[in-house]
C-alpha cells in the first residue's frame, strides 16, 4: 500500500511544464488522484534551448545559449467530498547569452471532480478525475514582448481546457494516462503605432507514463504530445503560423522523505521522441517538493 | 501485464525522434538585393538595401535603405507619396516577430534602420511597409534563415 501511496503523491511531477518556442508552454495542473484532503508543492527547474525546428521538421543546432528557469507554486485542495480546485502559478527567469528577464508566467486555475473512484480496490478500473482548467494570461505573449522577446513568459491568452487523468496501481508498478484540450482565445495588443489582433486556436496535450516503485523510492518515464494550432496575427498585414507541436520525455526518481513530504528528480528531453514543427527543443532539469495533508 | 509493457514499449520505440538536421546557410541579402530588387510597384519606387552590421542572433544589426526613382534620384517618402516606413522582423512559422527597429532619417530618401534583433534562428522576413494611417500603400520583403 505504501508503494501505491508513493505513487500517487509523486507521479505527476513527471509531466512537468514544458517550455516550448518563445516563451510559450502547455500549461500545468495540480490535480489531487489520491486521498489527499490538500497539497502543495514547488518546483525549480531549468532548462535551456537545444534545436530549432522549422515549419518543414528541419532541426538545426542552437548556437546562441537560451535558457529558462522556472519556480512553479501548485496548490490543490479537496472542498466537497469529490469536488477540487487548485492553482499553479510559474515565476520564470529567462536569459540569452547576458542578458535576462523574470516575472510571472500564464497562470491556471482548475476544477476537478474525481468521476471514476477507487472505493473497491478493483483490479483493473482505474481511477479518474476530470477538471476544467482556465489559464489565466499573467505572462505575455512574445508579440507584446519588448525586451527582444525575453520577456515573452508565456502564450499570453486567455484558455478554457478540459481533461482527465487515469491511474492504475498494479504491484510495484504504476501507470497514468492524461489528455485535455483547450481553446484560447483572441486579443488585441498594441505594438509600437499599430494595433494587432492575435488569434489563437486549440491546443492539446496527451501524457502517457509508468513507475516502479519500492521501499520509498520510485522511478519513472513519462511522455507527453503537445499540440497547438497556428496562430493568426492581423494587423497592416494577416499572416498565419504554422501549427506548433513537439514531444517531452521525462524520467525521473522519486523519493518520499516522511509520510507528507516527497521529492521528485526529473529529466525532460524534447528531442528524442515524436515529430516535432515550428518550436524549440529544449533538456530540462528539474526537483519538486511536495507536502501532503491526507483527510 | 506484458501485454501493457509490450504496448507501452512499442509506443515509445514508434515515436522515436528522426532528425532531419540540416545547415541553414546564410543568405546574403546585399547579393540578391544589389541591383535594386525591391519594386514597390504601387508606389513606382525602387529600395536599395545594404547591411550596415550583418544579420546574426547574437547582436542588433542595422540597414542602409535607398528609396530611388527610375533616375536613380533619392524618393522622399514623406512629403512625395505621404507615406511612412515601417521595417517590421517577422517570423513566419512561428507567427511572432521582434522587438520594434529603429529608423533614422539620414537624407531624403534614405534611411538608417538600427536596433534589428532577431530573437531566434530560423526563416526570418524583413517587411518594408509604407503606409498612410493605417493604411497599407506598399509591402516588400527580403527573407533571411539565420543560423
Amino acid at each position: 500500500m505504501k508503494k501505491a501511496f508513493l505513487f500517487l503523491i509523486l507521479c505527476y511531477s513527471e509531466m512537468i511544464l514544458a517550455a516550448a518556442c518563445c516563451g510559450g508552454g502547455s500549461s500545468n495542473t495540480a490535480v489531487i488522484t489520491n486521498d489527499d484532503k490538500a497539497q502543495f508543492s514547488t518546483t525549480l527547474s531549468q532548462s535551456q534551448v537545444q534545436i530549432d525546428v522549422d515549419s518543414q521538421g528541419v532541426w538545426s543546432h542552437r548556437q546562441t545559449k537560451e535558457t529558462t528557469k522556472t519556480l512553479q507554486l501548485e496548490g490543490a485542495m479537496i472542498f466537497k467530498d469529490r469536488f477540487q480546485a487548485g492553482l499553479s502559478v510559474p515565476v520564470i527567469e529567462r536569459t540569452r547569452e547576458t542578458q535576462s528577464s523574470r516575472g510571472l508566467g500564464d497562470s491556471t486555475l482548475q476544477m476537478g471532480y474525481e468521476y471514476l473512484t477507487n472505493w473497491d480496490y478493483h483490479p483493473w478500473k482505474p481511477r479518474a478525475v476530470g477538471y476544467l482548467t482556465v489559464v489565466v494570461p499573467t505572462g505575455r505573449n512574445i508579440n507584446e514582448a519588448t525586451q527582444e522577446g525575453l520577456d515573452a513568459r508565456g502564450k499570453g491568452f486567455w484558455s478554457l481546457g478540459v481533461g482527465t487523468i487515469f491511474t492504475k496501481i498494479h504491484r510495484a508498478w504504476d501507470f497514468s494516462a492524461q489528455f485535455d484540450i483547450h481553446k484560447s482565445f483572441e486579443k488585441k495588443i498594441q505594438r509600437g503605432d499599430e494595433s494587432l489582433q492575435l488569434t489563437p486556436g486549440q491546443g492539446g496535450q496527451a501524457s502517457l507514463g509508468a513507475g516502479y516503485n519500492f521501499a520509498r523510492w520510485r522511478w519513472g518515464f513519462a511522455l507527453s504530445w503537445i499540440y497547438e494550432d497556428p496562430l493568426i496575427t492581423e494587423g497592416l498585414t494577416k499572416d498565419t503560423s504554422s501549427a506548433e507541436r513537439y514531444t517531452t520525455a521525462t524520467a525521473s526518481v522519486a523519493y518520499m522523505f516522511k509520510d507528507e513530504w516527497g521529492g521528485v528528480l526529473s529529466y525532460s528531453d524534447q528531442a528524442l521522441f515524436g515529430d516535432p514543427l515550428s518550436t524549440t527543443l529544449s533538456k530540462s532539469v528539474s526537483l519538486r517538493m511536495s507536502y501532503h495533508w491526507f483527510r | 501485464m506484458k501485454i501493457i509493457f509490450l504496448a507501452f514499449f512499442s509506443l515509445l520505440m514508434l515515436n522515436c525522434a528522426r532528425p532531419n538536421f540540416k545547415d541553414m546557410a546564410l543568405l546574403d541579402p546585399n547579393k540578391k538585393l544589389e541591383n535594386c530588387s525591391l519594386q514597390f510597384s504601387n508606389l513606382k519606387t525602387c529600395l536599395q538595401v545594404q547591411w550596415e552590421t550583418p544579420p546574426t542572433t547574437k547582436a542588433y544589426s542595422s540597414l542602409i535603405l535607398n528609396f530611388i526613382d527610375a533616375q536613380g534620384e533619392g524618393v522622399d517618402l514623406e512629403t512625395l507619396h505621404e507615406a511612412q516606413l515601417k521595417v517590421i522582423l517577422w517570423m513566419p512559422s512561428m507567427g511572432h516577430g521582434s522587438s520594434p527597429t529603429k529608423i533614422e532619417k539620414l537624407a531624403s530618401g534614405s534611411y538608417r534602420i538600427s536596433r534589428i534583433y532577431f530573437i531566434m534562428p530560423g526563416d526570418w522576413e524583413i517587411r518594408f511597409q509604407l503606409s498612410k494611417d493605417t493604411q497599407l500603400l506598399d509591402q516588400e520583403k527580403i527573407e533571411l534563415i539565420l543560423k
